[in-house]
């Protein structure tokens, strides 16, 4: 892929990039009322919590909607973990024209010199 | 009636989102209210970007029920005089007024070798906070993925989105302030250039330079004017609490339907009595989830639009009747995010949109946007 870059992390999405880093796919859950949310923050956007945990996702997830853009192909994946939880990653391991909706995908790592990013390819 | 702080610092570890999800919260709480009581949100647009607009907070309280939003411009009181405004002129009960700031590495030197203080994207709103959760994968296009969720969900074909183009390129070419006057057809929409799929050179709004400009008043000042006055019946916005236009951009329905049914809740008039409509086209997805939520129910928008399409003109009318974006909008107008959609229904209700009027024009309504920020008025002439 061309021109991947590093994301600009901030502080409420440090965790989230170190874990990628690590292999792990933690998305936020609030301690207090279990509700999922992404992308992160400091607060559960349910119940005002901030008792929010970066908490580990199966990596499961089914395509809701793809956009390809050069030689890449950005999806927008739905977890497994709760409706409306999603994601925004690159489908790999797959040729651009077999990416459809509604396809189940699975987390893959990809990794650069410094980061990595979490990407799904096919289940 | 509520003030609330975030913990102020030099050198917080807390994002800027993180910082004005605190303090709005702790304001809300400071007032006694709760999510659902909270129907306005105002933001000031920072000098060092990105700015934190509103529905980042819609987003992050998880607010249901919001139906003015407002960006001002600095200095920070100026948002506060317009929840005044808003208040008293009982466009909202509840409005939570706000501003986050973060010592960026574009204003401070000091921040300069802190990798958590680089200013996400140079120059760019950004006002989700979320680009960078999507840039390392090559951004993609959200709106093309929401147009082709709508036409996989709905069945809507690519041909009602060119009923939408052509309409409004049929519509300019009377308009001789349009950049764009060249007829097309369906089958010019259909064999455009994709630009990302799905989307076509048609389907996307048309830069150009430009201003435009309109001036208000009460309606007993407007009366000792020249020009017949053009009377504002209802405003409102509508913001969705999944919000964030980089991970939902496909959320069209239910800020759409906030802004609606809030517009027809403070108007006597209904849709069916509009003799204009001028719906927003920044893109034409955008254009469906305006007609769905305006006339046709989720995802009924190319049914109607097929029942409204008059093969001969190339162009639609509503119910038989209404004509949509006179002036030709955005797609062939130009673009100006929407200020046109206002000025052409004056012109319209005044009597004096000249090559493009619609005869007998008294009512008209005029939506602008997409999630998270969206707004809509209706307009009528004096009886």
């Amino acid at each position: 892929m061309a021109n991947v870059r590093a994301p600009h992390i901030n502080p409420d999405t440090r965790e989230y990039w170190e874990a990628c880093c690590r292999h792990e796919l933690l998305l936020q859950r609030c301690s207090d009322c279990d509700a999922w949310h992404h992308f992160p923050r400091t607060l559960c956007p349910s119940c005002w919590s901030g008792n929010v945990k970066p908490t580990p996702v199966s990596g499961r997830g089914t395509i809701s909607m793809f956009s390809k853009l050069g030689d890449r192909v950005v999806a927008w994946i739905d977890l497994e973990e709760a409706e409306g939880l999603r994601t925004v990653a690159n489908v790999v391991e797959c040729d651009p024209s077999g990416v459809r909706i509604g396809l189940r995908v699975e987390l893959v790592w990809q990794d650069f010199d410094d980061f990595s990013l979490p990407q799904f390819r096919p289940a | 009636m509520g003030v609330g702080y975030s913990e102020l610092s030099r050198d917080s570890d807390c994002s800027v989102g993180a910082h004005a999800l605190q303090a709005c919260r702790n304001a809300i709480l400071d007032a006694g209210l709760s999510k659902e009581e909270i129907d306005g949100v105002g933001a000031i647009y920072s000098t060092d970007l990105p700015t934190v607009w509103p529905g980042y907070v819609v987003d992050g309280l998880g607010l249901p029920s919001v139906n003015w939003t407002t960006c001002a411009f600095p200095p920070s009181i100026n948002v506060v005089i317009e929840g005044v405004q808003a208040v008293f002129s009982g466009t909202c009960r509840y409005a939570l007024c706000y501003h986050a700031k973060y010592r960026w590495d574009t204003t401070s030197s000091a921040a300069r070798s802190d990798p958590m203080r680089k200013a996400p994207w140079r120059g760019s709103v950004d006002g989700s906070l979320s680009s960078q959760m999507i840039a390392p994968f090559g951004g993609g296009h959200p709106f093309a993925a929401a147009m082709q969720r709508y036409m996989h969900l709905y069945g809507t074909r690519r041909e009602h989105f060119g009923m939408i183009a052509v309409n409004n390129r049929t519509n300019a070419t009377r308009n001789p302030r349009a950049v764009f006057r060249q007829p097309i057809s369906i089958d010019d929409y259909l064999t455009s250039r994709t630009i990302v799929e799905p989307f076509c050179l048609y389907d996307m709004d048309t830069p150009i330079d430009g201003g435009m400009a309109v001036v208000l008043t009460s309606a007993e000042r407007a009366a000792d004017h020249p020009h017949r006055p053009v009377l504002v019946e209802a405003i409102a916005n509508g913001a969705a609490s999944q919000s964030d236009m980089m991970l939902h951009p496909d959320g069209l329905a239910e800020p759409f339907e906030q802004l609606v049914s809030t517009l027809w809740e403070r108007s006597e008039l209904r849709a069916e009595d509009m003799d204009v409509v001028n719906l927003y086209d920044g893109f034409s997805i955008l254009t469906m989830g305006w007609i769905d939520a305006v006339f046709a129910g989720r995802g009924n928008a190319g049914a109607f639009l097929q029942d409204s399409w008059r093969e001969q003109e190339g162009d639609v009318r509503f119910l038989g009747r209404i004509p949509m974006s006179p002036h030709g909008d955005n797609l062939s107008e130009g673009c100006l995010q929407g200020f046109g959609h206002g000025n052409e229904a004056v012109l319209q209700l005044r009597g004096k949109a000249g090559p493009t009027q619609i005869e007998g024009a008294r009512r008209a309504l005029v939506t602008n946007g997409l999630n998270p920020v969206c707004g809509g008025m209706v307009l009528r002439s004096p009886d």
